[in-house]
């Protein structure tokens, strides 16, 4: 006696599979098929190994699968293994955040506008002033952001000439990788960013900003790490800091 | 690793397996962050489920990167994955910490009944915290399927009713996603057979 199909025929594959799987999940399937697995060991096998891994998921903790370690153990981690200390500030919350927006959490950018309004103001951007044709309008220091090496450093200009105006970055000590260090500007109060281009090889660059992007409200400077993965997104921060008069 | 702990989103999320552990071997400080960033939760769990106690699963994970660090050169890649290794780490500790406790008298009464179930099976634990995981990682609609068959004994049919999918579809969410559990399951658990 041959049934009509057979369950190892290749064009069938998908067949057989979704008969285990259901079965794995406690479902009834076609008398034929549960006569061919009773008898056949390559099915039995399968059938107890998703057996097994249906039981296993069903009777996870739901408190151990809800359960978060408590930002204390990072810190705890970097103090004993790096011997660095990572104060409250300093700690940069990760999110998967859309396009356009900046790999930085709340707290971090709530220091970076905190420090904003204190200390640095506003600053008069030159106009006009076809003499002067390569003002420096403002600068940044740039700084090794939260697990990059403490020696990755950068400075920012931005230089008014005749045509607008220019963000000139030279970094030092940016690691070598598989991928290219892209330049942003960054408005902390809408969480906006613009990416202006990305560094030379010697970890620097010359970049025109978009007329449209006053420096006045774009007033962070960032490097990022970015892949060549086609994903223009900015991923991870690797220098940063306030333009200043 | 998905809602309620902004920590935990992916650091680095394009950096293959292969890259971090590179970057790990090599003494990258930046890749023992990023380490803990994608494993650290899974370590936690893994500790918490063996060691019943927040506390000492806080003690555990640190321990385990830290050991993992100092130990950086004995991570293998022909031998396992990188979380499969760090799994191994976090066993060890976690059940030294319960051994550790049971010495101490004032508690050892109740560690007793507590310890007995959990050394009977902690390979069991760490296959459930380590399917548990993989399914957080599934696609959506793969995830959104596989709990509804398994957390609330819906049917495939039952599913595709509620969800408005085609039959077809369920089935293949269901077929894929169990089986991509299984495979991590036998990756990375302990007990596999």
């Amino acid at each position: 006696m041959s049934s009509p199909r057979d369950p190892h025929d290749p064009l069938h594959e998908q067949d057989r599979q979704d008969n285990l799987t259901l079965m794995a999940l406690g479902e009834a399937v076609d008398a034929d098929f549960t006569r061919h697995q009773a008898g056949c060991i390559h099915c039995r096998e399968e059938l107890q190994a998703l057996t097994t891994t249906v039981h296993l998921a069903r009777t996870r903790s739901r408190y151990i699968a809800d359960a978060y370690p408590s930002d204390s153990v990072w810190n705890a981690i970097s103090e004993a293994a790096l011997g660095k200390h990572e104060s409250a500030r300093r700690r940069r919350l990760i999110r998967r955040e859309r396009v356009g927006r900046f790999r930085t959490g709340e707290r971090a950018l709530a220091a970076v506008v905190a420090a904003l309004i204190i200390g640095v103001g506003g600053f008069a951007l030159g106009r006009q002033s076809s003499s002067n044709s390569h003002a420096i309008a403002a600068r940044a220091v740039l700084l090794a952001q939260p697990g990059e090496p403490s020696a990755v450093s950068g400075t920012a200009q931005v230089i008014h000439d005749g045509s607008g105006y220019a963000l000139s970055i030279n970094t030092h000590s940016l690691p070598l990788r598989n991928g290219y260090y892209a330049v942003w500007v960054y408005n902390p109060t809408i969480n906006h960013m613009i990416n202006v281009g990305a560094l030379g090889a010697d970890g620097s660059g010359r970049f025109v900003l978009p007329p449209g992007a006053d420096i006045r409200d774009y007033n962070i400077v960032d490097v990022s790490a970015q892949n060549f993965d086609g994903n223009p997104a900015h991923r991870q921060s690797v220098l940063q800091g306030p333009l200043t008069k | 690793m998905t809602a309620g702990n902004d920590q935990m989103r992916g650091a680095v999320p394009d950096w293959s397996e292969a890259e971090l552990a590179r970057a790990f071997a090599a003494g990258r400080e930046s890749a023992l962050r990023s380490l803990y960033e994608r494993y650290g939760t899974l370590v936690y769990r893994i500790a918490l489920g063996i060691t019943r106690s927040v506390h000492d699963a806080e003690d555990v994970t640190q321990q385990t990167f830290v050991s993992a660090w100092e130990g950086r050169a004995s991570f293998n890649p022909l031998s396992g994955t990188l979380p499969g290794w760090l799994i191994g780490i976090t066993r060890h500790r976690a059940l030294d910490k319960i051994r550790a406790d049971t010495r101490s008298e004032a508690r050892k009464r109740a560690a007793e009944g507590l310890l007995a179930t959990v050394t009977d099976e902690p390979e069991r634990i760490v296959d459930r915290i380590v399917i548990a995981d993989e399914l957080e990682q599934l696609s959506d609609d793969q995830r959104q399927v596989l709990e509804l068959a398994f957390f609330d004994d819906l049917t495939h049919i039952q599913i595709a009713k509620l969800t408005g999918m085609p039959l077809g579809t369920v089935k293949s969410h269901l077929r894929r996603g169990i089986r991509k559990l299984r495979a991590r399951w036998e990756v990375d658990g302990v007990f596999t057979s």
